[in-house]
């Protein structure tokens, strides 16, 4: 209780530390107060990310545990090369897929809907995607794989260039133009499918 | 100001659902990083003891070779 009273206090005056503060602040003293910082700043964030790609919530409160506690472990290996939170959300989208890829269902349709896409040929512009309505992204988030919405999202939410999604993937930059083309067909594809379903 | 898209709305919405189960999350989380301090604290405690008493337990074999070899030294001499 003391030990909280006096973090607090001698904390109170500071002023707002950033990211990278708050991470020497913490490797120097091991003091919780600067990890609960960053726990604060980003794990609604993470829960949000991991709620789309793996739909359930008991899924994604699990998961942002688990990713919680990797950067807390790894936190000595942020080498601050990217910003913070570039770096925190390669680990969310890797944990998702990873645990994704873990699931023998979810592995076997995607294959097979790589098989189905293989002919595609135009190019499907950003601006359909980002005119699509809350409610069918939704529904669209919901039908489509993990590694298609990780992809998507990287470039939507995150606003990743292809590069920068290829460092966070380990993957080369013409796999991942060639992972969000389909990512993007896919996507256009069930939208159509909803739409005329619903109208 | 980057303009919010549609998904950066569904990642606003989704964040929003969070606030249900923040308490427990942070509660888990808090756990964990218990345990792991009990664990470092164990180790911090525990580990120099045992390098102690293996170092302590070599040193101890080491004189008892070396006074061996000094007892056979000494047989040789007196013939």
């Amino acid at each position: 209780m003391l030990k909280h009273l006096f973090t607090f206090l001698s904390n109170s005056g500071r002023k707002t530390l950033t990211d990278e503060e708050a991470i020497s602040a913490y490797l120097e003293t091991q003091n919780n107060y600067y990890f609960e910082l960053l726990y604060n700043r980003y794990s609604a964030k993470i829960y949000g990310k991991c709620l789309t790609i793996l739909k359930e919530r008991s899924l994604a409160q699990d998961a942002t545990q688990d990713i919680m506690m990797k950067i807390l472990m790894n936190l000595s290996k942020f080498g601050g090369k990217s910003k913070f939170s570039t770096w925190v959300y390669s680990i969310t989208y890797n944990f998702c897929i990873d645990f994704i890829r873990k699931r023998k269902k979810d592995k076997s349709r995607y294959v097979e809907d790589i098989n189905a896409y293989e002919d595609m040929a135009d190019t499907v512009d950003d601006k359909e995607i980002l005119e699509v309505r809350l409610e069918n992204l939704k529904f669209i988030m919901n039908q489509i794989p993990g590694g298609d919405k990780s992809i998507l999202m990287m470039k939507y939410l995150e606003g990743m260039s292809i590069k920068e999604i290829s460092r966070v993937l380990e993957k080369t930059e013409s796999a991942i133009k060639m992972k969000l083309k389909r990512a993007k067909h896919r996507f256009i594809r069930i939208h159509k499918e909803h739409i005329a379903e619903t109208y | 100001m980057r303009d919010k898209n549609v998904f950066h709305k569904l990642q606003e919405e989704n964040e929003l659902e969070y606030a249900e189960v923040h308490n427990e999350i942070k509660k888990n989380v808090k756990g964990r990083i218990g345990i792991w301090a009990f664990i470092g604290d164990i180790v911090d405690l525990y580990i120099p003891k045992i390098f102690s008493v293996l170092i302590g337990g070599r040193s101890a074999n080491r004189m008892l070779g070396l006074s061996a070899g000094e007892e056979t030294q000494a047989d040789d001499k007196n013939g």
